[in-house]
Protein backbone atom coordinates (compact mmCIF):
# COMPACT_ATOMS: atom_id res chain seq x y z
CA UNK A 1 0.00 0.00 0.00
CA UNK A 2 1.29 3.48 -0.86
CA UNK A 3 2.46 5.72 1.97
CA UNK A 4 -0.16 8.32 2.95
CA UNK A 5 0.69 11.85 1.93
CA UNK A 6 0.11 14.86 4.18
CA UNK A 7 -2.23 17.70 3.26
CA UNK A 8 -0.43 20.63 1.70
CA UNK A 9 -0.79 23.97 3.46
CA UNK A 10 -2.81 26.16 1.11
CA UNK A 11 -1.56 29.71 1.04
CA UNK A 12 -3.08 32.64 -0.80
CA UNK A 13 -1.08 35.84 -1.19
CA UNK A 14 -2.76 38.93 -2.61
CA UNK A 15 -1.59 42.44 -3.21
CA UNK A 16 -0.30 45.04 -5.62
CA UNK A 17 3.13 45.01 -7.28
CA UNK A 18 4.87 44.94 -3.87
CA UNK A 19 4.08 41.22 -3.75
CA UNK A 20 5.51 40.22 -7.12
CA UNK A 21 8.17 42.73 -8.05
CA UNK A 22 11.58 43.16 -6.51
CA UNK A 23 13.47 46.39 -5.94
CA UNK A 24 16.21 45.10 -8.23
CA UNK A 25 14.38 43.89 -11.30
CA UNK A 26 15.84 41.43 -13.78
CA UNK A 27 18.07 39.72 -11.23
CA UNK A 28 18.77 35.96 -11.11
CA UNK A 29 16.00 33.39 -10.59
CA UNK A 30 17.09 32.93 -6.99
CA UNK A 31 15.82 36.45 -6.28
CA UNK A 32 12.52 35.26 -4.88
CA UNK A 33 9.47 37.30 -4.05
CA UNK A 34 8.37 36.61 -0.49
CA UNK A 35 5.57 34.19 -1.54
CA UNK A 36 8.10 31.86 -3.12
CA UNK A 37 10.58 32.33 -0.27
CA UNK A 38 7.75 31.32 2.07
CA UNK A 39 7.05 28.26 -0.06
CA UNK A 40 10.72 27.30 -0.15
CA UNK A 41 11.12 27.67 3.62
CA UNK A 42 8.08 25.46 4.29
CA UNK A 43 9.25 22.83 1.80
CA UNK A 44 12.69 22.87 3.42
CA UNK A 45 10.87 22.14 6.67
CA UNK A 46 9.35 19.09 5.00
CA UNK A 47 5.88 20.63 4.78
CA UNK A 48 4.02 20.30 1.49
CA UNK A 49 2.53 23.59 0.40
CA UNK A 50 0.37 25.01 -2.37
CA UNK A 51 0.81 28.73 -2.86
CA UNK A 52 -1.34 30.90 -5.08
CA UNK A 53 -0.23 34.47 -5.56
CA UNK A 54 -2.29 37.22 -7.13
CA UNK A 55 -0.30 40.37 -7.69
CA UNK A 56 -1.18 43.16 -10.08
CA UNK A 57 0.48 46.56 -10.35
CA UNK A 58 -1.56 49.34 -8.69
CA UNK A 59 -4.18 46.95 -7.34
CA UNK A 60 -6.47 48.57 -4.83
CA UNK A 61 -8.26 47.03 -1.89
CA UNK A 62 -11.66 47.53 -3.49
CA UNK A 63 -10.59 45.34 -6.44
CA UNK A 64 -9.60 42.64 -3.97
CA UNK A 65 -13.13 42.73 -2.52
CA UNK A 66 -14.52 42.28 -6.01
CA UNK A 67 -12.35 39.22 -6.71
CA UNK A 68 -12.39 37.40 -3.39
CA UNK A 69 -15.12 34.92 -4.34
CA UNK A 70 -13.30 33.64 -7.42
CA UNK A 71 -9.93 33.47 -5.71
CA UNK A 72 -10.88 32.13 -2.32
CA UNK A 73 -14.13 30.17 -2.14
CA UNK A 74 -13.07 27.21 -4.29
CA UNK A 75 -9.48 27.13 -3.07
CA UNK A 76 -10.35 27.63 0.62
CA UNK A 77 -6.86 28.67 1.75
CA UNK A 78 -5.41 27.79 5.16
CA UNK A 79 -3.43 31.02 5.16
CA UNK A 80 -4.31 34.36 3.56
CA UNK A 81 -1.69 37.11 3.22
CA UNK A 82 -3.08 40.54 2.29
CA UNK A 83 -0.74 43.34 1.25
CA UNK A 84 -3.10 46.22 0.64
CA UNK A 85 -3.38 49.94 1.26
CA UNK A 86 -0.05 50.84 -0.33
CA UNK A 87 -1.37 52.09 -3.65
CA UNK A 88 -4.02 54.19 -1.91
CA UNK A 89 -1.29 56.16 -0.13
CA UNK A 90 0.80 57.03 -3.19
CA UNK A 91 -1.08 59.80 -4.98
CA UNK A 92 -2.62 62.84 -3.40
CA UNK A 93 -5.13 63.48 -6.17
CA UNK A 94 -4.03 61.86 -9.44
CA UNK A 95 -6.57 59.20 -10.37
CA UNK A 96 -5.84 55.49 -10.60
CA UNK A 97 -7.08 55.13 -14.20
CA UNK A 98 -4.68 57.80 -15.43
CA UNK A 99 -1.72 56.26 -13.62
CA UNK A 100 -2.54 52.83 -15.09
CA UNK A 101 -2.99 54.29 -18.56
CA UNK A 102 0.35 56.12 -18.46
CA UNK A 103 2.45 53.41 -16.85
CA UNK A 104 0.85 50.44 -18.56
CA UNK A 105 3.26 47.61 -19.38
CA UNK A 106 0.79 45.74 -21.51
CA UNK A 107 0.56 48.02 -24.54
CA UNK A 108 1.40 46.36 -27.87
CA UNK A 109 4.09 47.92 -30.05
CA UNK A 110 2.33 50.19 -32.57
CA UNK A 111 3.69 53.34 -34.20
CA UNK A 112 0.78 55.67 -33.38
CA UNK A 113 0.47 54.38 -29.86
CA UNK A 114 4.21 54.90 -29.24
CA UNK A 115 4.02 58.42 -30.66
CA UNK A 116 0.99 59.28 -28.52
CA UNK A 117 2.63 57.89 -25.42
CA UNK A 118 6.03 59.52 -25.81
CA UNK A 119 4.98 62.90 -27.24
CA UNK A 120 1.67 63.60 -25.53
CA UNK A 121 0.84 61.32 -22.63
CA UNK A 122 4.24 61.24 -20.93
CA UNK A 123 4.75 65.04 -20.86
CA UNK A 124 1.17 65.56 -19.58
CA UNK A 125 1.71 62.98 -16.87
CA UNK A 126 5.01 64.50 -15.77
CA UNK A 127 3.40 67.94 -15.61
CA UNK A 128 0.52 66.67 -13.47
CA UNK A 129 2.90 64.68 -11.24
CA UNK A 130 4.97 67.82 -10.60
CA UNK A 131 1.82 69.76 -9.80
CA UNK A 132 0.77 67.04 -7.39
CA UNK A 133 4.19 67.00 -5.71
CA UNK A 134 3.94 70.76 -5.15
CA UNK A 135 0.42 70.48 -3.73
CA UNK A 136 1.52 67.53 -1.56
CA UNK A 137 4.15 69.76 0.00
CA UNK A 138 1.80 72.70 0.67
CA UNK A 139 -1.44 70.95 1.67
CA UNK A 140 -2.11 68.55 4.51
CA UNK A 141 -1.01 65.21 2.93
CA UNK A 142 -3.67 63.32 4.88
CA UNK A 143 -6.43 65.63 3.74
CA UNK A 144 -8.31 62.69 2.16
CA UNK A 145 -8.98 60.91 5.43
CA UNK A 146 -11.74 58.77 4.00
CA UNK A 147 -9.18 56.70 2.07
CA UNK A 148 -7.75 54.76 5.04
CA UNK A 149 -11.30 54.32 6.36
CA UNK A 150 -12.40 52.83 3.03
CA UNK A 151 -9.34 50.56 2.79
CA UNK A 152 -9.99 49.26 6.29
CA UNK A 153 -13.69 48.76 5.56
CA UNK A 154 -12.75 46.75 2.44
CA UNK A 155 -10.17 44.70 4.34
CA UNK A 156 -12.70 44.01 7.09
CA UNK A 157 -15.15 42.77 4.49
CA UNK A 158 -12.56 40.41 2.97
CA UNK A 159 -11.52 39.11 6.38
CA UNK A 160 -15.12 38.57 7.49
CA UNK A 161 -15.77 36.54 4.33
CA UNK A 162 -12.55 34.54 4.63
CA UNK A 163 -13.43 33.61 8.22
CA UNK A 164 -16.56 31.97 6.85
CA UNK A 165 -14.26 29.64 4.88
CA UNK A 166 -13.07 27.69 7.90
CA UNK A 167 -11.25 30.48 9.80
CA UNK A 168 -7.91 30.68 7.98
CA UNK A 169 -4.86 32.41 9.39
CA UNK A 170 -4.83 35.97 7.99
CA UNK A 171 -1.88 38.35 7.83
CA UNK A 172 -2.24 42.06 7.13
CA UNK A 173 1.02 43.73 6.18
CA UNK A 174 2.43 46.88 7.69
CA UNK A 175 3.40 49.31 4.91
CA UNK A 176 6.77 51.01 4.75
CA UNK A 177 7.33 54.60 3.59
CA UNK A 178 8.99 55.37 0.24
CA UNK A 179 12.79 55.52 0.02
CA UNK A 180 14.73 58.62 -1.14
CA UNK A 181 13.98 58.07 -4.84
CA UNK A 182 10.27 58.74 -4.48
CA UNK A 183 10.24 61.09 -1.50
CA UNK A 184 10.49 64.18 -3.72
CA UNK A 185 7.71 62.93 -6.00
CA UNK A 186 5.41 62.02 -3.11
CA UNK A 187 6.39 64.26 -0.18
CA UNK A 188 3.26 63.43 1.81
CA UNK A 189 3.27 59.70 1.27
CA UNK A 190 5.13 58.87 4.50
CA UNK A 191 2.46 60.71 6.50
CA UNK A 192 -0.30 58.95 4.59
CA UNK A 193 1.34 55.57 5.23
CA UNK A 194 1.48 56.28 8.94
CA UNK A 195 -2.26 56.98 9.01
CA UNK A 196 -2.93 53.87 6.89
CA UNK A 197 -0.81 51.64 9.15
CA UNK A 198 -2.62 52.93 12.25
CA UNK A 199 -5.94 52.21 10.59
CA UNK A 200 -4.93 48.65 9.56
CA UNK A 201 -3.46 47.86 12.99
CA UNK A 202 -6.61 49.30 14.58
CA UNK A 203 -8.69 46.92 12.47
CA UNK A 204 -6.68 43.90 13.64
CA UNK A 205 -7.08 44.99 17.26
CA UNK A 206 -10.80 45.59 16.81
CA UNK A 207 -11.34 42.17 15.23
CA UNK A 208 -9.45 40.61 18.13
CA UNK A 209 -9.06 37.16 16.61
CA UNK A 210 -5.99 34.99 17.29
CA UNK A 211 -5.82 34.00 13.64
CA UNK A 212 -5.94 37.55 12.23
CA UNK A 213 -2.52 39.17 12.65
CA UNK A 214 -0.71 42.37 11.81
CA UNK A 215 2.62 41.53 10.19
CA UNK A 216 5.29 44.10 11.07
CA UNK A 217 7.74 44.92 8.31
CA UNK A 218 9.46 47.95 9.90
CA UNK A 219 10.95 45.70 12.59
CA UNK A 220 12.48 43.48 9.91
CA UNK A 221 13.85 46.56 8.11
CA UNK A 222 15.39 47.77 11.38
CA UNK A 223 16.84 44.38 12.15
CA UNK A 224 18.23 43.49 8.73
CA UNK A 225 18.82 46.82 6.96
CA UNK A 226 19.59 49.03 9.96
CA UNK A 227 16.34 50.89 9.32
CA UNK A 228 17.68 52.10 5.95
CA UNK A 229 14.78 52.29 3.52
CA UNK A 230 17.15 52.76 0.58
CA UNK A 231 18.59 49.31 1.33
CA UNK A 232 15.23 47.72 2.08
CA UNK A 233 13.54 49.15 -1.03
CA UNK A 234 16.29 49.98 -3.57
CA UNK A 235 13.89 51.27 -6.26
CA UNK A 236 11.96 53.34 -3.75
CA UNK A 237 8.86 51.13 -3.42
CA UNK A 238 9.57 47.42 -3.85
CA UNK A 239 11.37 45.21 -1.33
CA UNK A 240 14.94 44.15 -2.03
CA UNK A 241 15.50 40.43 -2.75
CA UNK A 242 17.00 40.07 0.75
CA UNK A 243 13.99 41.68 2.42
CA UNK A 244 11.62 39.51 0.37
CA UNK A 245 13.49 36.44 1.59
CA UNK A 246 13.50 37.60 5.21
CA UNK A 247 9.77 38.32 5.07
CA UNK A 248 9.13 34.92 3.47
CA UNK A 249 11.12 33.10 6.15
CA UNK A 250 9.50 35.01 8.99
CA UNK A 251 6.06 34.25 7.56
CA UNK A 252 7.06 30.58 7.19
CA UNK A 253 7.94 30.39 10.89
CA UNK A 254 4.58 31.84 11.87
CA UNK A 255 2.67 29.66 9.41
CA UNK A 256 4.50 26.51 10.56
CA UNK A 257 3.80 27.28 14.22
CA UNK A 258 0.12 27.84 13.45
CA UNK A 259 -0.06 24.72 11.23
CA UNK A 260 1.15 22.63 14.17
CA UNK A 261 -2.04 23.59 16.00
CA UNK A 262 -4.23 22.47 13.07
CA UNK A 263 -5.10 18.76 13.02
CA UNK A 264 -5.25 18.56 9.22
CA UNK A 265 -1.80 20.11 8.79
CA UNK A 266 0.12 18.40 11.55
CA UNK A 267 3.03 16.42 10.23
CA UNK A 268 3.66 14.19 13.18
CA UNK A 269 1.33 11.32 13.99
CA UNK A 270 -0.27 11.40 10.59
CA UNK A 271 -2.30 8.27 11.30
CA UNK A 272 -3.89 9.98 14.29
CA UNK A 273 -4.87 12.88 12.06
CA UNK A 274 -6.36 10.46 9.55
CA UNK A 275 -8.31 8.63 12.24
CA UNK A 276 -9.69 11.96 13.47
CA UNK A 277 -11.00 12.58 10.00
CA UNK A 278 -12.83 9.25 9.90
CA UNK A 279 -16.56 9.41 10.79
CA UNK A 280 -17.22 8.78 14.53
CA UNK A 281 -19.09 5.53 13.81
CA UNK A 282 -16.04 4.10 12.03
CA UNK A 283 -13.73 5.31 14.80
CA UNK A 284 -15.84 3.64 17.46
CA UNK A 285 -15.71 0.37 15.53
CA UNK B 1 12.30 16.67 11.58
CA UNK B 2 10.65 15.72 8.28
CA UNK B 3 12.66 15.30 5.11
CA UNK B 4 13.13 18.54 3.19
CA UNK B 5 11.02 18.78 0.04
CA UNK B 6 12.29 20.20 -3.23
CA UNK B 7 11.04 23.39 -4.80
CA UNK B 8 8.99 22.60 -7.92
CA UNK B 9 10.08 23.96 -11.30
CA UNK B 10 7.37 26.37 -12.45
CA UNK B 11 6.59 26.24 -16.15
CA UNK B 12 4.14 28.51 -17.98
CA UNK B 13 3.06 27.72 -21.54
CA UNK B 14 1.34 30.44 -23.55
CA UNK B 15 -0.06 30.29 -27.05
CA UNK B 16 -3.05 29.60 -29.27
CA UNK B 17 -4.85 26.31 -29.91
CA UNK B 18 -1.56 24.69 -31.00
CA UNK B 19 -0.46 24.41 -27.37
CA UNK B 20 -3.65 22.76 -26.14
CA UNK B 21 -5.28 20.77 -28.95
CA UNK B 22 -4.11 17.42 -30.22
CA UNK B 23 -4.76 16.82 -33.94
CA UNK B 24 -6.45 13.50 -33.25
CA UNK B 25 -9.20 15.01 -31.11
CA UNK B 26 -11.19 12.84 -28.76
CA UNK B 27 -8.36 10.34 -28.24
CA UNK B 28 -7.47 8.58 -24.98
CA UNK B 29 -6.46 10.51 -21.80
CA UNK B 30 -2.84 9.59 -22.43
CA UNK B 31 -2.79 11.77 -25.59
CA UNK B 32 -1.03 14.63 -23.84
CA UNK B 33 -0.37 18.07 -25.20
CA UNK B 34 3.27 19.10 -24.88
CA UNK B 35 2.61 21.03 -21.64
CA UNK B 36 1.52 17.85 -19.92
CA UNK B 37 4.31 15.86 -21.59
CA UNK B 38 6.79 18.27 -19.98
CA UNK B 39 5.12 17.75 -16.61
CA UNK B 40 5.11 13.98 -17.02
CA UNK B 41 8.75 13.82 -18.20
CA UNK B 42 10.05 16.09 -15.44
CA UNK B 43 8.16 14.06 -12.83
CA UNK B 44 9.62 10.89 -14.34
CA UNK B 45 13.06 12.47 -13.87
CA UNK B 46 12.18 12.64 -10.16
CA UNK B 47 11.71 16.40 -9.93
CA UNK B 48 8.66 18.26 -8.72
CA UNK B 49 7.09 20.53 -11.32
CA UNK B 50 4.08 22.79 -11.71
CA UNK B 51 2.96 23.44 -15.28
CA UNK B 52 0.30 25.97 -16.21
CA UNK B 53 -0.92 26.04 -19.78
CA UNK B 54 -2.64 29.20 -20.95
CA UNK B 55 -3.76 28.33 -24.45
CA UNK B 56 -6.89 29.50 -26.20
CA UNK B 57 -8.05 29.03 -29.78
CA UNK B 58 -7.02 32.00 -31.95
CA UNK B 59 -5.03 33.60 -29.10
CA UNK B 60 -2.71 36.27 -30.49
CA UNK B 61 0.53 37.67 -29.11
CA UNK B 62 -0.94 41.05 -28.18
CA UNK B 63 -3.43 39.32 -25.85
CA UNK B 64 -0.57 37.57 -24.09
CA UNK B 65 1.06 40.95 -23.63
CA UNK B 66 -2.22 42.26 -22.22
CA UNK B 67 -2.49 39.49 -19.62
CA UNK B 68 1.16 38.89 -18.70
CA UNK B 69 0.92 40.72 -15.38
CA UNK B 70 -1.86 38.44 -14.15
CA UNK B 71 -0.15 35.29 -15.43
CA UNK B 72 3.41 36.04 -14.38
CA UNK B 73 3.81 38.73 -11.74
CA UNK B 74 2.35 36.82 -8.80
CA UNK B 75 3.31 33.30 -9.75
CA UNK B 76 6.79 34.08 -11.12
CA UNK B 77 7.40 31.04 -13.35
CA UNK B 78 10.94 29.69 -13.80
CA UNK B 79 10.28 28.85 -17.43
CA UNK B 80 7.98 30.56 -19.92
CA UNK B 81 7.28 28.86 -23.25
CA UNK B 82 5.86 31.21 -25.88
CA UNK B 83 4.19 29.74 -28.93
CA UNK B 84 2.86 32.80 -30.72
CA UNK B 85 2.75 33.80 -34.36
CA UNK B 86 0.96 30.74 -35.66
CA UNK B 87 -2.56 32.12 -35.67
CA UNK B 88 -1.42 35.50 -36.98
CA UNK B 89 0.14 33.91 -40.05
CA UNK B 90 -2.82 31.69 -40.98
CA UNK B 91 -5.14 34.12 -42.73
CA UNK B 92 -4.07 36.26 -45.65
CA UNK B 93 -6.63 38.99 -44.99
CA UNK B 94 -9.65 37.59 -43.17
CA UNK B 95 -10.05 39.30 -39.80
CA UNK B 96 -9.81 37.48 -36.49
CA UNK B 97 -13.25 38.60 -35.30
CA UNK B 98 -14.95 36.99 -38.31
CA UNK B 99 -13.02 33.77 -37.88
CA UNK B 100 -13.87 33.65 -34.16
CA UNK B 101 -17.50 34.46 -34.85
CA UNK B 102 -17.90 31.89 -37.63
CA UNK B 103 -16.05 29.07 -35.85
CA UNK B 104 -17.12 29.86 -32.30
CA UNK B 105 -17.55 26.85 -30.05
CA UNK B 106 -19.38 28.91 -27.48
CA UNK B 107 -22.64 29.82 -29.19
CA UNK B 108 -25.71 28.42 -27.50
CA UNK B 109 -27.82 26.07 -29.62
CA UNK B 110 -31.57 26.02 -29.26
CA UNK B 111 -32.71 29.31 -30.70
CA UNK B 112 -34.25 28.71 -34.12
CA UNK B 113 -33.17 32.03 -35.53
CA UNK B 114 -29.60 31.68 -34.25
CA UNK B 115 -29.27 28.21 -35.76
CA UNK B 116 -30.74 29.43 -39.04
CA UNK B 117 -28.37 32.42 -39.12
CA UNK B 118 -25.33 30.26 -38.39
CA UNK B 119 -26.18 27.50 -40.87
CA UNK B 120 -27.64 29.48 -43.74
CA UNK B 121 -25.95 32.88 -43.54
CA UNK B 122 -22.74 32.80 -41.54
CA UNK B 123 -21.41 29.47 -42.81
CA UNK B 124 -22.04 30.56 -46.39
CA UNK B 125 -20.41 33.94 -45.92
CA UNK B 126 -17.45 32.36 -44.18
CA UNK B 127 -16.86 29.70 -46.84
CA UNK B 128 -17.17 32.23 -49.69
CA UNK B 129 -14.73 34.57 -47.93
CA UNK B 130 -12.33 31.71 -47.30
CA UNK B 131 -12.47 30.70 -50.98
CA UNK B 132 -11.88 34.30 -52.03
CA UNK B 133 -8.96 34.54 -49.63
CA UNK B 134 -7.53 31.29 -50.98
CA UNK B 135 -7.68 32.62 -54.55
CA UNK B 136 -6.07 35.93 -53.56
CA UNK B 137 -3.41 34.12 -51.55
CA UNK B 138 -2.47 32.12 -54.65
CA UNK B 139 -2.35 35.11 -57.04
CA UNK B 140 -0.92 37.87 -54.88
CA UNK B 141 2.27 38.06 -52.90
CA UNK B 142 1.38 35.98 -49.83
CA UNK B 143 3.56 38.13 -47.57
CA UNK B 144 1.92 41.36 -48.73
CA UNK B 145 0.81 42.10 -45.16
CA UNK B 146 4.15 41.19 -43.61
CA UNK B 147 3.94 44.21 -41.27
CA UNK B 148 1.29 42.30 -39.34
CA UNK B 149 3.81 39.50 -38.79
CA UNK B 150 6.59 41.89 -37.80
CA UNK B 151 4.23 43.43 -35.23
CA UNK B 152 3.76 40.00 -33.67
CA UNK B 153 7.53 39.65 -33.28
CA UNK B 154 7.67 43.16 -31.76
CA UNK B 155 4.92 42.20 -29.27
CA UNK B 156 6.77 39.00 -28.37
CA UNK B 157 9.97 41.00 -27.89
CA UNK B 158 8.19 43.46 -25.57
CA UNK B 159 6.62 40.56 -23.69
CA UNK B 160 10.05 38.97 -23.20
CA UNK B 161 11.35 42.30 -21.86
CA UNK B 162 8.53 42.44 -19.31
CA UNK B 163 9.01 38.79 -18.31
CA UNK B 164 12.66 39.48 -17.53
CA UNK B 165 11.61 41.96 -14.81
CA UNK B 166 10.22 39.04 -12.79
CA UNK B 167 13.43 37.22 -11.88
CA UNK B 168 14.85 36.47 -15.36
CA UNK B 169 13.01 33.25 -16.24
CA UNK B 170 14.12 30.92 -19.02
CA UNK B 171 12.07 31.97 -22.06
CA UNK B 172 11.67 29.52 -24.91
CA UNK B 173 10.19 30.92 -28.12
CA UNK B 174 9.02 28.08 -30.34
CA UNK B 175 9.48 27.86 -34.08
CA UNK B 176 6.20 27.77 -36.00
CA UNK B 177 5.66 24.61 -37.97
CA UNK B 178 4.76 24.99 -41.69
CA UNK B 179 1.20 23.88 -42.52
CA UNK B 180 0.35 20.26 -43.10
CA UNK B 181 -1.02 19.06 -46.45
CA UNK B 182 -4.64 19.52 -45.34
CA UNK B 183 -4.27 23.26 -44.78
CA UNK B 184 -2.09 23.96 -47.79
CA UNK B 185 -4.98 24.03 -50.27
CA UNK B 186 -6.95 26.49 -48.12
CA UNK B 187 -4.00 28.71 -47.24
CA UNK B 188 -1.57 28.42 -50.17
CA UNK B 189 0.68 31.23 -48.89
CA UNK B 190 0.85 30.05 -45.29
CA UNK B 191 4.23 28.34 -45.75
CA UNK B 192 5.81 31.65 -46.89
CA UNK B 193 4.15 33.58 -44.07
CA UNK B 194 5.37 30.98 -41.58
CA UNK B 195 8.92 31.42 -42.87
CA UNK B 196 8.68 35.21 -42.45
CA UNK B 197 7.19 34.77 -38.97
CA UNK B 198 9.95 32.38 -37.91
CA UNK B 199 12.66 34.71 -39.21
CA UNK B 200 11.09 37.66 -37.34
CA UNK B 201 10.77 35.69 -34.09
CA UNK B 202 14.37 34.43 -34.35
CA UNK B 203 15.54 38.02 -34.99
CA UNK B 204 13.57 39.27 -31.96
CA UNK B 205 15.27 36.66 -29.76
CA UNK B 206 18.67 37.63 -31.20
CA UNK B 207 17.94 41.31 -30.42
CA UNK B 208 17.10 40.47 -26.81
CA UNK B 209 20.48 38.73 -26.67
CA UNK B 210 20.20 36.97 -23.32
CA UNK B 211 21.44 33.45 -22.60
CA UNK B 212 18.12 32.60 -20.92
CA UNK B 213 16.00 33.67 -23.92
CA UNK B 214 16.13 31.08 -26.68
CA UNK B 215 14.55 30.34 -30.03
CA UNK B 216 13.76 26.63 -30.16
CA UNK B 217 13.87 25.04 -33.60
CA UNK B 218 11.36 22.23 -33.69
CA UNK B 219 10.95 21.25 -37.34
CA UNK B 220 14.34 19.52 -37.60
CA UNK B 221 13.64 17.54 -34.43
CA UNK B 222 10.36 16.25 -35.82
CA UNK B 223 12.00 15.35 -39.10
CA UNK B 224 14.55 13.31 -37.16
CA UNK B 225 12.23 11.69 -34.65
CA UNK B 226 8.98 11.06 -36.52
CA UNK B 227 8.62 8.30 -39.11
CA UNK B 228 9.37 9.07 -42.75
CA UNK B 229 6.32 10.77 -44.28
CA UNK B 230 4.65 11.26 -40.90
CA UNK B 231 3.33 14.78 -40.57
CA UNK B 232 3.68 16.58 -37.21
CA UNK B 233 0.34 18.27 -37.96
CA UNK B 234 -1.94 15.67 -39.56
CA UNK B 235 -5.00 17.96 -39.36
CA UNK B 236 -3.05 20.73 -41.04
CA UNK B 237 -2.27 22.95 -38.03
CA UNK B 238 -2.33 21.07 -34.71
CA UNK B 239 0.33 18.69 -33.50
CA UNK B 240 -0.34 14.97 -33.39
CA UNK B 241 -0.05 13.20 -30.05
CA UNK B 242 3.35 11.87 -31.15
CA UNK B 243 4.53 15.33 -32.24
CA UNK B 244 3.43 16.73 -28.88
CA UNK B 245 5.43 13.99 -27.17
CA UNK B 246 8.56 14.71 -29.22
CA UNK B 247 8.23 18.45 -28.61
CA UNK B 248 7.60 17.94 -24.87
CA UNK B 249 10.69 15.72 -24.66
CA UNK B 250 12.82 18.31 -26.44
CA UNK B 251 11.62 21.10 -24.12
CA UNK B 252 12.08 18.94 -21.02
CA UNK B 253 15.74 18.34 -21.88
CA UNK B 254 16.24 22.08 -22.40
CA UNK B 255 14.48 22.93 -19.11
CA UNK B 256 16.30 20.35 -17.00
CA UNK B 257 19.72 21.33 -18.37
CA UNK B 258 18.93 24.95 -17.44
CA UNK B 259 17.46 23.98 -14.04
CA UNK B 260 20.76 22.29 -13.17
CA UNK B 261 22.41 25.71 -13.37
CA UNK B 262 19.89 27.28 -10.95
CA UNK B 263 20.76 26.96 -7.25
CA UNK B 264 17.11 26.82 -6.15
CA UNK B 265 16.22 24.02 -8.59
CA UNK B 266 19.37 21.92 -8.44
CA UNK B 267 19.07 18.29 -7.38
CA UNK B 268 21.94 16.64 -5.49
CA UNK B 269 23.95 14.47 -7.92
CA UNK B 270 23.06 11.23 -6.12
CA UNK B 271 19.33 11.85 -6.44
CA UNK B 272 19.35 12.61 -10.15
CA UNK B 273 17.51 10.32 -12.52
CA UNK B 274 17.98 10.22 -16.30
CA UNK B 275 15.46 12.14 -18.40
CA UNK B 276 13.15 9.58 -19.90
CA UNK B 277 9.78 9.87 -21.43
CA UNK B 278 7.03 8.82 -19.06
CA UNK B 279 5.40 6.96 -21.97
CA UNK B 280 6.06 3.45 -23.09
CA UNK B 281 8.01 3.35 -26.36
Amino acid sequence: MAKPLPNPIRILVKGASTVGWLGEMGGPRTDFGFPRALEEALLRDGRPVETRTFSLPSERTKTAVRRWEREMIGFSPDVVVLVYGHYETIHLFLPWWLERHVNSRTVPVRRWSTLYRTRLLRPCWMFLARLQARADKKLDPTIRRNRPALVVADLEKIITHTQELGSPLVFLFELIPPATRYRSWFPGMAARIEVMNDAIEGLVKRLDLPNVRYFRIAELVDEHAGGELDIATPDGFHYSPTLHRIIGEQLAREVAAWADTQPHLQLTDLELTRSRRRPPSERAG
Amino acid sequence: MSTALQLPIRVLVKGASTVVFVAEMGGPRSDFNFGRVIESDILTAGRPVEVRVDGLPSQVAKFSLRTWERDVLGWSPDVVILHHGHYESIHFFLPRWLEKHANSTRWRPGGRLVTLYRKRVLRGVWLSSAKLQCRADRRLNSTLFRRKLLRVAADVERLIGQLQTVGSPLVLVLEIVPPGRRWQSWMPGLAERTAVMNAALAAAVRRVDLPNVRFVRTVDVWSAELDAGEEPTPDGGHYSARAHRVLGGLLTREILAWADTQPHLRVPAGERRPVRSGFPA
